[in-house]
């Protein structure tokens, strides 16, 4: 939660999380597809820094306020 | 003493060969698991994969990353529709296809080769083989190869028993049909149904197959009805995919040809 508000890639989730990317990835692509995390390119010429381009991922209000209800659940303890 | 550091050597020049091929090597896998997804996500998966994979400091890291991506690829390609399904399952399956086909081809070899010369006497000129354009696996159209046969005595014999068929095994091998699947359709037909069934092509989630659950369960008719009800029995299939339930499948199949009243064998009945 201390990334809130700032663009991580995929590797940076990675490394936070400890998720193996064979569950990551589908993770990411069902949280953007349900409008939680937005998603853009990184804005360079992968010609001139020879390498690909990075996706960055951010947080989405609605996905700020769902993770907070989670979070809410998880501290009362879920319902019952 | 010598042959010590020799081989030693040999190892030496094996390891530092594989080290460095080994990003390459994590490369290419991500370019062909990215191929996986569907459509409109494979250039995105792409770069975004190859991007993280750049960012992995060490080979085998990269090496598990890329080979990990398999996993990423299979659940985003299932994921609106059998997310049930466990991405070894395919897997398995196409290794089972394949040993049986193999073993199927040495022992229909003779009947090959004697349907073959039969059909050669009786006409030399045209080719042996016809070639029909069909839609498989994720959309893309492959060949179905059948003996041609023409409306002679012999061709009449050869069609009855289904004998033109078996050149099909050739395909599994290919790997482009599989034993158990939805039949593989032209895509003229996939084109005209999906004007009206619009989520037709969800079945081409699989390899089209010889025999399937909706050839057993509901073979007759063209009717949109019909079309819609078969739909229904290979989607269901698709969602319970598993060794067993091609075991089933295929005994089923073969009851119906004994008793002579079910599904022909192949399901191209067009």
């Amino acid at each position: 939660m201390e990334n809130m508000g700032t663009e991580i890639s995929g590797a940076d989730i990675q490394h936070t999380t400890g998720l193996s990317s064979g569950t990551l990835y589908p993770i990411l692509l069902r949280l953007e597809q349900a409008g939680w995390l937005s998603s853009r390119w990184e804005q360079v010429n992968p010609a001139e820094v020879g390498r690909p381009r990075r996706r960055f991922y951010l947080i989405t209000p609605t996905g700020l306020a769902k993770s907070s209800e989670v979070f809410d659940m998880f501290a009362e303890g879920a319902p019952a | 003493m010598i042959t010590t550091i020799i081989v030693g050597l040999i190892i030496a020049l094996l390891t530092e060969e594989t080290l460095g091929w080994m990003p390459h090597f994590a490369k290419w896998l991500i370019r062909q698991n990215a191929k996986r997804v569907p459509t409109h996500l494979i250039d995105r998966c792409e770069e975004e994969w190859l991007a993280h994979l750049d960012q992995i400091p060490g080979r085998v890291s990269k090496l598990l990353f890329s080979i990990d991506s398999y996993r990423a690829s299979f659940k985003i390609s299932h994921e609106h529709f059998a997310p049930n399904v466990s991405y070894w399952v395919p897997f398995f399956l196409r290794i089972i296809d394949f040993s049986y086909a193999f073993v199927f081809l040495i022992m229909s070899l003779p009947i090959l080769i004697l349907v073959s010369f039969l059909l050669i006497i009786k006409n030399s000129k045209e080719p042996l083989l016809t070639r029909q354009l069909r839609v498989g696996k994720n959309n893309k159209n492959f060949e179905l190869i059948k003996f041609r046969t023409d409306s002679s005595r012999i061709g009449y014999l050869i069609r009855k028993f289904g004998l033109n068929e078996l050149p099909q095994i050739f395909n599994v091998l290919k790997g482009e049909l599989s034993f158990v699947g939805p039949s593989p359709e032209t895509p003229e037909r996939i084109r005209r149904i999906e004007q009206v069934v619009p989520d037709y092509s969800k079945r081409h989630f699989v390899r089209p197959g010889l025999t399937g659950w909706a050839q057993i369960k509901h073979p007759y008719g063209s009717s949109i009805k019909n079309v819609k009800e078969r739909l229904f029995y290979d989607l269901c299939y698709v969602k319970n995919l598993s060794p067993l339930l091609n075991l089933m499948i295929i005994l089923v199949t073969f009851r119906a040809v004994l008793m002579r009243k079910g599904s022909k064998p192949s399901s191209s009945d067009s």
